[in-house]
């Protein structure tokens, strides 16, 4: 009970130092005393925040049912551990989340960025600052988590039993790291402009910061996939779900992002894109965050409507977006921008092309997914906007990049010759070609033209990556694989594979309904599946109907495996929720779903078979870990620097 | 050369960020969930008066228990309510208590759905006789004609007539106290 006075009380102070944090850096921000006062004030917005926080997970502990939010979604019956991260399961609860990690970011900005000039760092706290007071006025004034009931129900509602999952203890606090993370990259930009100064050193300053947002939002939208993959039962890895594409929007952004900073603080140039790509990168976080919480788009990951919240959100995007980007058309000129001294064939034009082709694609998926919105608002009815519009558009778009990321990086800067390319280009097509004739025939279980087209680019891009690899151990040895240009091979290496696995599992994936009667054989894509029973299981706040399923090669007498999936009935919402169970192996998975009973020992059941899916999630795990790997290069040689 | 380059991306930047904001808080306070109906604003009419077209709907249904044809200007002076329903729609058996207590307040003509089950008669009959029948009439749409007319999604689905016979309302999903109260209340009234 006293939690949640004490997180609502320590929230309102938040809002207040938050004020202090921005308000009179605006005057005096190169005054010494006030930037150590804009530092301080940064540390205790973190603090309070988390008092906020922690007392929200002391009153979901202690099953406050007093408070709506916890009453809510929280039940006496939820496991604890489910019950903390119910913490995050609503609208509230998770801005509220996202407001803590906000203060993270600005905690960690303001620890580790002492060397950094007191005018720049002072900026830079302001406008997280800044962020952070808007942010705690829409918790407080639209969606306080620590609002009372006037009577406190008995029990609550339970948790939505999709969410009943370890993937909801990491997805969210991921993904959000991510979103949040822009705020910095955003901030070192504004900062610069703001000062009239926006050189090489801040970028090359912001640009572990981005690489770290860019990593967790990578692992939080790989793990947001895979849970979808084994949670919702669908077998489907991805939907194009409006929030889907919130998440991917700026992820594409930040990509670009991230090389356009390699351009802006080697060689100066596009530093108008990169200010722009930066400030792009958090106002679509913020339009992400309208998408999913204004109730404007129907999604699985929609909160409840609320037009006030909405309007609240809109007010929160003119209120960041618009000031920068005025001082982004005032300021155009304060940035030093070197001469435009870059032939055609070079290492600029690559990454200009890549960020033509990341944006672009950004823009197909910001169309699609607003399309149906403005549909309804100009009365032009109801549409929807499903997977073969964005398949269609973001499939060329996507090849053209693996053509550009097999050249690109080889690329000398300011120009190259043709001559010196000419050898690379035919031996990487070479490659492709050898490389798409030999999983043709062996791999593929038959020819299609979209994968052939996939295999191709895939197998140059693979080629240039090897080139590169080889030239960086015949210059450096294999010191040339660590750091900086390992990352980048990794990362590139992961996106290889994940297009390689997710043409496989696109285009050669098999699904059938079958039905089962416990003890007949039924075979699928070489395996032998009986079911040899069916069986009543009960969880702490459900129960359920498990099949146990006998996996055998087809023929063979040994046992692979046996799949359990189940039916489970949550008794709190009488939520019926199918788990899937896979048999996953390295080249294929293969996925059951109960459907429904037809009678006592008979089900229907969804078998599906998805070659090489795993490697989807694994692709992004390694462009996760390439992104890592660079970030720790960059710090530890910033560190370097400045012994 | 320097400036203009400046200029333009002002004025793109500007056009797509004013134009994203009309776009938000135009949408601010929709309920994409909610289904439209087609056939709002429709007239009940006799069959005589022409076929079914953007303003009238018509029909002559066989009733469920006799099977004697009845045509859609020998329904209950207007309003009333049309609910399509079918025994094996466990949504149906839920509504069905409230559709009790609501036939004192209007009239309601059920239109059974039998969504080619064979033995929807028996099973329809049964369970009104087991469970009340709350209908001053039902009819029976085997062939789903009215139902496709309607363009009912699935039952069950409410429509309310006004005094004017005109269709004033759908509601898809079971009829229960606060819907009613919200959505049909304030129309019949008026």
């Amino acid at each position: 009970m006293l939690a949640a006075a004490l997180g609502s009380y320590a929230l309102t102070l938040a809002a207040g130092i938050a004020l202090i944090q921005w308000l009179p850096p605006l005057w005096a921000a190169d005054h010494p005393r006030l930037q150590q006062m804009t530092v301080q004030a940064a540390k205790a917005f973190f603090l309070l925040v988390s008092v906020s926080f922690f007392c929200l997970f002391l009153s979901f502990f202690g099953n406050d049912f007093s408070l709506l939010y916890v009453s809510a979604h929280s039940n006496s019956l939820t496991p604890w551990y489910y019950r903390l991260s119910a913490v995050w399961g609503g609208h509230e609860g998770s801005l509220l989340l996202w407001l803590w990690l906000l203060g993270l970011w600005t905690f960690s900005v303001a620890r580790c960025t002492r060397r950094l000039a007191g005018g720049l760092r002072t900026r830079v706290l302001a406008v997280l600052g800044y962020i952070s007071f808007g942010f705690t006025l829409f918790l407080l004034l639209t969606s306080n988590p620590f609002l009372r009931l006037d009577f406190a129900p008995f029990d609550g509602e339970d948790l939505n039993p999709l969410l009943q999952d370890p993937g909801m203890i990491f997805h969210p606090p991921l993904l959000y790291t991510g979103y949040v993370g822009f705020a910095v990259v955003f901030a070192f930009v504004c900062a610069g402009l703001w000062q009239g100064r926006l050189d090489s050193l801040s970028f090359r300053r912001a640009r572990p910061w981005t690489l770290a947002a860019w990593v967790a939002l990578t692992l939080g939208i790989t793990l947001g996939s895979y849970w979808a993959y084994y949670e919702l039962g669908w077998g489907g890895w991805w939907f194009w779900d409006p929030v889907e594409n919130a998440a991917l929007m700026p992820w594409l952004i930040g990509t670009a992002l991230l090389h356009c900073l390699i351009v802006a603080e080697k060689r100066g140039l596009f530093r108008l894109w990169t200010a722009l790509l930066a400030i792009l990168a958090f106002s679509l976080s913020l339009v992400g965050t309208f998408i999913v919480r204004s109730g404007a788009l129907t999604s699985i990951h929609a909160f409840a409507s609320d037009p006030t919240r909405g309007g609240f959100i809109i007010g929160l995007l003119v209120s960041i977006t618009l000031p920068a980007l005025l001082l982004l058309i005032a300021r155009a000129g304060v940035i030093g921008a070197a001469e435009n001294d870059y032939r055609v064939v070079s290492r600029e034009t690559g990454l200009l092309l890549n960020n033509y082709f990341l944006t672009g694609a950004c823009l197909v998926v910001l169309l699609g997914t607003l399309y149906p919105l403005i549909g309804d608002v100009l009365g032009l009815g109801r549409i929807s906007v499903g997977a073969p519009y964005f398949n269609q558009m973001t499939l060329p778009l996507a090849m053209a990049l693996l053509i550009a990321m097999g050249i690109g990086p080889s690329l000398r800067w300011r120009r190259d010759i043709g001559k010196r390319l000419l050898p690379r280009l035919l031996f990487a097509l070479g490659c492709a070609a050898l490389f798409t004739g030999l999983i043709a025939a062996w791999v593929l279980p038959s020819w299609k033209w979209r994968a052939g087209i996939a295999l191709f680019c895939a197998g140059f891009a693979l080629s240039g990556i090897a080139l590169d690899c080889a030239a960086r151990i015949r210059r450096h040895g294999l010191r040339g694989l660590g750091g900086h240009g390992g990352g980048m091979l990794l990362a590139h290496l992961g996106v290889v594979v994940m297009t390689l696995a997710i043409t496989a599992t696109g285009l050669y994936s098999q699904s059938r309904d079958m039905v089962f009667e416990t003890g007949k054989r039924v075979t699928m894509a070489g395996y032998d599946i009986t079911l040899t029973g069916l069986e009543r299981k009960d969880g702490p706040n459900y129960s359920a109907t498990v099949g146990r399923f006998l996996i055998r090669r087809q023929g063979a007498f040994e046992t692979l495996a046996v799949l359990e999936p189940a039916k489970r009935r949550y008794h709190s919402s009488a939520t019926v929720i199918s788990e899937s169970a896979r048999l996953v192996r390295p080249g294929h998975d293969l996925y059951l779903v109960m459907g429904e009973a037809l009678d006592a020992t008979t089900w229907a059941v969804r078998v599906q078979y998805k070659p090489f899916i795993l490697w989807i999630w694994l692709g992004g795990v390694l462009i996760a870990c390439g992104g890592l790997l660079t970030a720790c290069a960059q710090v530890s040689r910033q560190k370097r620097g400045q012994r | 050369m320097r400036k203009n380059p400046t200029i333009l991306l002002a004025v793109c930047l500007f056009a797509v960020f004013s134009g994203l904001l009309c776009l938000f808080v135009a949408a601010l306070g929709r309920h994409p969930s909610v289904l439209d109906s087609v056939v709002v604003g429709r007239e009940i009419t006799s069959v005589a008066a022409g076929t079914p077209d953007d303003t009238r709907i018509s029909f002559i249904l066989p009733r469920l228990d006799d099977g004697r044809l009845v045509g859609s200007d020998e329904l209950p002076p207007p309003p009333y309510l049309l609910n399509i329903w079918g025994s094996w729609c466990d949504a149906c058996h839920v509504e069905h208590s409230y559709l009790i207590q609501l036939q004192k307040r209007i009239p309601i003509i059920g239109i059974n759905w039998p969504a080619g089950n064979r033995d929807e008669r028996e099973n329809a009959l049964a369970f009104l006789a087991a469970k009340g029948d709350p209908y001053t009439l039902v009819l029976t749409d085997p062939r789903a004609r009215l139902i496709i007319d309607l363009g009912v999604y699935g039952a069950p689905e409410t429509f309310l007539v006004g005094a004017d016979g005109k269709i004033l309302i759908r509601h898809a999903g079971a009829l229960g106290p606060r819907v009613w109260e919200k959505k049909f209340v304030p129309l019949i009234v008026h």
